[in-house]
């Protein structure tokens, strides 16, 4: 893959092993659908991409959350996937393109179940909306250029 | 929040008022991400649960196909300043 462009990219939906909670740096043990929303290149470290969580547990008994993108059924078809699932923007992560995160690389198809480049333009949509209402995470971190440019205000003066 | 009173070494005192004021952070906030590094939790901010490598500065973004320069710009800043705010 060294000097090419590798085959995973923004939009597809892809068999990761996300990382959990308890092991955050570490891709996981368990297979995980996620949908993948930018790529990015390290010059000597290859290729990395942030990816959101997808959940295709019934949540019937559950309204969606803010931060949820529900797919139904019937759209769920169109992206590989056999069941309604919710994207899930709240859980990011920033997965380098490598066999330890990406289970079938390797393999024809390389995991990849679907792909909307629609839905990645959402989940990011929506993922920049939660950020800029999330004033804590602003008042304190982040360039100053970037805050003010991003979020409107500056970090608060204590 | 939960309140824990601790006792730090004389020699940690200062440094750590010091870096803390550098980042424009309370000590107690200052204090907790070094212990949720030390102890691997993600950082939790705000609504979200965000996973992000030590080395990620060392990656740039790539554009993405038809992407102006203005969506370009705003996408940019908004990962450098999520980036930025998961690895502190």
């Amino acid at each position: 893959m060294e000097g090419d462009n590798p085959p995973i990219d923004r939009g597809d939906f892809v068999w990761t092993n996300f990382p959990t909670r308890e092991e955050p740096a570490a891709p996981s043990v368990d297979r995980h659908i996620a949908l993948c929303l930018r790529r990015f290149r390290s010059a000597d470290k290859g290729y990395a991409l942030v990816a959101v969580y997808t959940t295709s547990q019934s949540r019937r008994d559950r309204p969606k959350a803010q931060g949820e993108i529900e797919v139904t059924a019937e759209r769920a078809v169109e992206y590989g996937q056999r069941s309604a699932f919710r994207i899930d923007v709240r859980r990011v992560a920033v997965l380098p393109i490598s066999p330890d995160f990406f289970p079938d690389l390797e393999k024809p198809g390389h995991g990849i179940q679907g792909r909307s480049a629609h839905l990645a333009d959402a989940a990011e949509r929506l993922l920049r909306q939660i950020i800029a209402q999330t004033p804590e995470l602003v008042e304190f971190l982040g360039p100053e250029n970037v805050l003010r440019s991003v979020f409107g205000r500056g970090r608060r003066r204590t | 929040m939960g309140m824990i009173s601790v006792e730090l070494p004389e020699e940690l005192t200062e440094p750590v008022e010091r870096k803390a004021s550098e980042l424009n952070v309370d000590v107690a906030r200052f204090v907790a991400a070094i212990i949720r590094e030390k102890l691997k939790m993600p950082v939790a901010i705000g609504d979200l649960e965000v996973f992000v490598p030590a080395d990620i500065a060392e990656f740039e973004r790539e554009r993405a196909e038809g992407e102006s320069d203005e969506d370009f710009e705003a996408a940019e800043e908004m990962y450098g300043a999520l980036f930025t705010a998961a690895l502190r």
